[in-house]
């Protein structure tokens, strides 16, 4: 005769199991759902990511298209209306002017002079031809040489010259980072002496600025690049991404630096 | 050595604890949701530590008085000791799902136990535990655990569910509960008919037990990282 004791020992295991597996399903349910999800959320991470490039890469590429826009403008008409007028003002005897129009046929002479000279500057320095003839390392020490000209700060670059040009609108944004920066320690830190340094490895750029003014934490440059009169230090961080770079703001005993990481694969297709 | 085996199996219920405790002192802050979990594991081992040195005082030669005669009334409260601080864990998570149901729950419980010890069972019946508070405990953690990961499909948080602390909690608590609710359903009517059984099947629930005791350790330590 069946022991009504082994239906119920055959309920318990059944019971246990099934609650079990229940309680497992639930489980696996959870994880795979939430792994799903994850994945769904870098998917979507990427993209943006990607997105965020792409408006970058085309924010750069008009800001520096409409540079070179106003640099040719500037170099190419209102350089030769201006040297045009010089050719003019040259033309006019000075025999036959007075002791005061000879005066003052000198100092619009200077001024013409003077603003020929600013246009050209301008339009460098929007446009460098010196970038595109002789590369990267060539056209930083003639902007330092040039922005340091008749100020009390010194000036040193030690560039590697292994460098070379993989891609060039890399070297355009490289070069503007470089600009930018110098401006800004030049306007703000108070700085008396700079250093720009340069080491090339495994196609790997790694550019040093150092300085012995007042100048930014990596704190204070991640608060000030999202305010409105960020010192162009938002147009720093869009070509640092737009480079795949990284760059990093220390404060060292004796002065400040800042390190721009160029990776080797670093992409403007 | 089959004797020291069956020792050491018959002790589970303190040393699994070790585990996790471990795990709790080599903390130095514990967040608030986990502080029920960290004190569960101090009142279980003093607990279980009392249960088993009760049931083992004749090997052990332990002199007890005879009000320590059964360690039964102490798995009841253990039980009500667990669903308490469990319940308090599940609410300090703050999750909206469901929240009314689980406030209104414990006072449920504690009608149910009034009620229970009052006009049925004897909370200090020397011969077993209360397999109806055991296992009405069981069914609402169980509740407890599902609606949480409920609320861990429905809910569109990224994270990874392994280094959440309360998922490892939840995880090892409906194991272990979903494994000891049938034996604790009918754990009553298997002492009365098959103590042998009985006996046996409680050794799968130290075995859901050290998973239980697993999972908490794993809960400390991701905070801990």
């Amino acid at each position: 005769m069946k022991n009504p004791s082994d239906d119920l020992t055959f309920l318990v295991i059944v019971g246990i199991a099934v609650m079990f597996l229940l309680v497992v399903s639930v489980l696996l349910a959870v994880i795979f759902n939430q792994r799903k999800k994850n994945q769904h959320r870098l998917a979507m991470e990427k993209l943006r990511e990607q997105q965020q490039n792409q408006l970058i890469e085309a924010a750069v590429r008009s800001e520096e298209n409409e540079r070179h826009r106003i640099a040719e403008t500037l170099h190419d008409e209102v350089g030769a209306i201006l040297s045009s007028a010089k050719l003019h003002l040259l033309g006019i005897k000075e025999d036959n002017l007075d002791e005061k129009d000879k005066k003052l046929h000198e100092k619009g002479r200077e001024l013409l002079n003077d603003v020929i000279h600013k246009v050209r500057g301008i339009s460098h320095n929007l446009h460098s031809n010196i970038l595109k003839e002789f590369g990267l390392n060539e056209a930083i020490r003639h902007f330092i040489r040039k922005i340091t000209q008749g100020t009390i700060v010194t000036a040193t670059t030690a560039l590697d010259d292994n460098y070379e040009t993989k891609i060039p609108e890399n070297d355009i944004s490289i070069y503007r980072i470089v600009q930018e920066l110098v401006n800004n320690i030049l306007k703000y830190a108070s700085a008396t002496e700079f250093i720009v340094s340069s080491t090339y490895n495994n196609n790997e750029l790694d550019l040093a600025i150092f300085h012995n003014g007042h100048g930014l934490t990596q704190e204070e440059f991640e608060e000030m690049r999202f305010q409105k009169d960020g010192l162009g230090l938002k147009n720093i961080q869009n070509r640092v991404i737009l480079l795949r770079g990284k760059i990093l703001f220390t404060r060292g005993d004796e002065g400040y630096r800042i390190n721009i990481h160029v990776p080797a694969k670093s992409p403007v297709s | 050595m089959r004797d020291f085996f069956k020792q050491l199996f018959d002790w589970t219920e303190v040393w699994a604890l070790l585990i996790p405790l471990v795990f709790i002192l080599r903390r130095k802050v514990i967040p608030a949701f986990l502080k029920p979990v960290k004190i569960y594991v101090f009142a279980a081992l003093i607990l279980n530590l009392f249960a088993i040195l009760i049931w083992k005082r004749y090997r052990l030669g332990l002199n007890l008085p005879d009000w320590l005669g059964s360690n039964n009334f102490i798995y009841n409260t253990h039980s009500l000791v667990r669903f308490a601080l469990f319940t308090w864990f599940f609410l300090a998570l703050g999750q909206h799902f469901m929240h009314r149901v689980k406030k209104i729950l414990p006072f449920l419980f504690m009608a149910f136990v009034i009620i229970n010890f009052i006009f049925y069972e004897d909370f200090f019946r020397y011969a077993m535990p209360s397999s109806r508070l055991l296992a009405t405990e069981a069914a609402l953690l169980l509740f407890y655990c599902l609606q949480y990961f409920i609320y861990m499909l429905l809910e569109d948080r990224n994270i990874s569910v392994s280094r959440q602390p309360d998922f490892w909690v939840a995880t090892g608590l409906s194991i272990y509960e979903a494994v000891s609710f049938t034996i604790f359903l009918f754990f009553n009517y298997l002492i009365a008919h098959n103590i042998k059984f009985a006996i046996s099947i409680w050794d799968v629930s130290n075995v859901a037990f050290i998973i239980f005791c697993i999972c908490l350790s794993r809960a400390f330590h991701e905070k801990s990282k």
